[in-house]
């Protein structure tokens, strides 16, 4: 479970500040998972869970910046600040001990995304909030905010006419913030703790549960948490790409091939990251151009996973790191 | 059609249409209902569980009134770990087009494509009864979508449908029940309908689409002449009408023609007879000509005895008349006119019709061929990037320029990394699957072979500057 910082003052000028923490944390989520994702190889049902939660993650950024729009801030996704680095903490989180790695995929990759998603309530005071209470803080001040904060300009929000149909929706008031923060709080059945029911795609936490345990979860109404463990979800661990852990961590010089594999794959990231810069700042089209470019991230990834440095030799790998220098 | 058969599930959503990436979504989509044959009920567990489909939209004749198919991997009915039913897409879905901007699409699955996970669901264990006892051959989806006008942008469709039993022996891609087709001026898009125990059950989803008649009351005339009322045919919110009966006014439900009424007049009629193609859109080139297989219903059924099908290609060729087998069934030889052409097929009795001039999609039954060229001549080109560029993935760009998104079709160093990916999407057992390419199914025998050829050699060279750098090598 993830604990952050305390929340900050609640003015507008504060809410702007808290926005662009949480634009940072959803952010900083999505390198673990497309790691763990690009790496899956033959494993079409972790594939599928991977990929679902990526894109509900990637909808989560795109929804706070809206938020952040609507109050007249401007969303910091291209800079230096805006991008953790791996291993490393989750931006605003307490546990500096605690890093977020890029791990292949695997049961420790895996028990990392259930760490990462594990809802949670505070007991007591909460001067350590979980996301879930982080985002519940925003409600009140939001729906405090005079009519006259609200930016309703469209060009400072994205909709759902290219991507993420029927969720992506702008926001132009407090009840279209409550909206996006509904969908980011309450993603997937299991994030409040009620039973299972199945009626709609399970919390991450649960999916990666799964994916730990290789078992399927399944319905069981009569049990009181409304499931079960069934059986084997078919994850073959040894299909997975044997990517290196923690790939920027690694000393490449010397390997020229390896360096360069994720030099591209660096350009390739920090591409997507300017593009959906363009996109929320004012280019709403612009995210077409991050959708091209997280593919080219893609094909990439898998270049550098076939690219061996070191003795004994492993594979490079995408470190997701902002380096604009290498777009010229 | 089979799905107004019971057990079967009633889903709402809506459906977003990119016409430029040709990708189609299904969004907000979840079970309202299910149908055990007493009624919608609600209070089965899949009741409420979304469904999801992603498919490509392709116009099998882009210039024609229809030959719209969506090709897919995957439709699901509910999450994984609950109650669910999973299809794995061999065909394609088809459409038959019921307005400007609607249309109706079914696909059906066979046994070995689909798992169902009822749990506590009695719709879906019912379901699964139906194939373990050999009642359906597997599951059938037929969903009608009908043009949101209030949405701006890309197109999107309000969406309703039913996922139910696809009975042995019915068509696997579109309506295969009695059919009502349009009387008059009425602007009514035909209906479908069939008696299911103690119910006359009739969609008109497809019917209803655009325009709304008012009141509909439906009545049956007997073989004798007699015109026996049935009563009003009230709609749910999905398009379907069920009418319980008595057991007389049922049976002339059964047995007579089937009239909707509305204002007094009326506006849908059956038709006794109907032909549907076992492939309503059917893809061949030069090299393997085949056979249109089309099969003649009467009242809904395969016919018992040989009948005539009148054969129309308007601006093609002269319209010629074959005749079925006992069992309805008939195969048409397709000649090499290259080329896209709805093909319409006119079953009767007696005296042929006239042949129409030009194809109306709502009422004649009709399939889509579509022939491409050999392109022979590219056989003896060497399988260079410079031809392969030029032959074959230049056009795949201009055509639908949604491939640039993955893949830079005028690097050769990039599609020479993907060769071998490349040659996987554009084979031939690949042409029903979702990310085929190219995604308008426009690649001919001589160019697969060239693309194959050169796919091969980077491939090879690859694996062997591989084996030469790697130690012992």
């Amino acid at each position: 479970m993830i604990r952050l910082v305390p929340a900050g003052p609640t003015d507008l000028r504060g809410l702007r500040t808290m926005l662009q923490r949480a634009v940072r944390l959803e952010l900083a989520t999505l390198p673990p998972y497309l790691y763990a994702l690009f790496s899956a190889g033959e494993n079409p049902a972790a594939v599928d869970r991977i990929q679902h939660i990526v894109r509900e993650e990637m909808l989560h950024v795109v929804l706070v910046c809206n938020i952040l729009n609507a109050i007249g801030g401007t969303p910091r996704i291209a800079h230096p600040d805006a991008v953790p680095t791996y291993p490393g903490p989750l931006p605003h989180s307490v546990e500096e001990g605690r890093p977020i790695r890029l791990l292949p995929f695997s049961v420790e990759a895996m028990a990392q995304g259930v760490d990462v998603e594990e809802p949670g309530e505070a007991p007591g005071e909460v001067p350590f909030p979980t996301v879930g209470q982080f985002y519940d803080s925003l409600r009140d001040p939001l729906r405090a905010l005079p009519r006259a904060a609200w930016d309703t300009r469209p060009e400072r929000q994205l909709d759902d006419a290219t991507f993420f149909p029927g969720a992506l929706h702008p926001v132009r008031d407090a009840d279209g913030a409550m909206a996006a923060i509904d969908r980011i709080a309450t993603a997937g059945e299991g994030s409040t703790g009620a039973p299972l029911a199945f009626r709609r795609e399970l919390a991450p936490h649960h999916r990666f549960e799964e994916m730990r345990r290789n078992q399927v979860l399944e319905r069981a109404p009569d049990e009181a948490r409304g499931y079960r463990w069934g059986p084997s979800l078919g994850i073959d661990w040894n299909a997975a790409i044997p990517a290196v852990a923690d790939p920027g961590a690694h000393d490449l010089a010397g390997w020229p091939e390896a360096q360069a594999a994720q030099d591209r794959c660096d350009r390739a990231y920090t591409s997507m990251l300017r593009e959906v810069q363009r996109a929320v700042t004012g280019e709403p089209a612009r995210l077409a151009h991050a959708a091209a470019d997280m593919l080219t991230l893609r094909r990439e990834a898998i270049r550098a996973f076939a690219t061996p440095f070191g003795t004994p030799p492993r594979t490079a790998g995408p470190a997701f790191r902002y380096r604009p220098g290498l777009l010229g | 059609m089979s799905v107004l058969d019971v057990p079967h599930l009633l889903f709402r959503g809506l459906m977003a249409w990119d016409p430029v990436t040709h990708r189609s979504v299904l969004f907000g989509a979840s079970v309202t209902g299910v149908d055990l044959g007493d009624g919608v009920v609600r209070d089965d567990p899949v009741v409420g569980v979304p469904l999801s489909l992603t498919g490509m939209l392709v116009d099998a004749d882009p210039d024609g009134p229809a030959g719209a198919q969506l090709f897919y991997d995957a439709f699901t009915v509910g999450v994984d770990g609950g109650c669910q039913v999973a299809l794995t897409g061999a065909r394609p879905f088809c459409s038959r087009p019921t307005g400007p901007a609607s249309a109706v699409w079914q696909a059906s699955v066979a046994e070995a494509g689909f798992a169902i996970s009822a749990f506590d669901s009695v719709a879906l264990a019912r379901l699964q009864d139906e194939v373990d006892a050999g009642r359906a051959d597997g599951i059938t989806v037929r969903f009608t979508a009908r043009r949101d006008e209030h949405h701006g942008g890309p197109a999107r469709s309000l969406v309703v449908g039913v996922v139910g039993p696809w009975r042995c022996g019915e068509p696997v891609a579109e309506p295969g029940d009695r059919t009502l087709v349009p009387v008059g001026p009425a602007p009514l898009a035909p209906a479908s309908a069939r008696v299911v125990g103690s119910r006359l059950v009739v969609d008109l989803a497809g019917s209803l689409a655009e325009t709304d008649p008012g009141p509909l009351d439906v009545r049956a005339t007997t073989p004798g002449g007699t015109v026996v009322p049935l009563g009003p045919l009230i709609a749910d919110g999905h398009g379907i009408a069920a009418l319980p009966l008595d057991p007389a006014p049922l049976d002339a439900a059964a047995t007579g023609t089937l009239d909707l009424v509305a204002g007094g007049r009326v506006v849908l009629r059956e038709r006794e007879l109907a032909a549907v193609a076992t492939t309503p859109n059917l893809h061949l080139d030069e090299v393997a000509l085949g056979d249109l297989d089309v099969r003649v219903l009467r009242r809904g059924r395969p016919v018992t005895a040989p009948t005539s099908v009148l054969v129309v290609r308007p601006g093609v060729a002269d319209p010629v008349t074959v005749t079925t087998d006992d069992d309805g069934c008939a195969s048409i030889p397709v000649d090499d006119a290259v080329g896209a052409w709805p093909w319409i097929l006119l079953p009767y009795d007696g005296d042929p019709p006239a042949a129409p001039s030009a194809l109306d999609p709502r009422t004649m039954g009709h399939a889509t061929v579509r022939v491409l060229p050999r392109d022979q001549q590219l056989d003896a080109l060497p399988p260079t990037w410079a031809n392969v560029h030029r032959h074959v993935l230049a056009g795949w760009k201009a055509q639908a320029p949604c491939m640039d998104g993955w893949l830079d079709l005028a690097d050769e160093a990039a599609c020479a990394r993907t060769a071998r990916l490349i040659r996987q999407l554009t084979g031939v057992e690949n042409h029903d699957r979702h990310r085929y390419m190219p995604v308008t199914r426009d690649l001919t025998v001589g160019q697969r072979t060239l693309l194959h050829r050169w796919c091969d050699e980077v491939t090879d060279a690859a694996a062997a500057r591989l084996r030469k750098s790697s130690p012992g090598g």
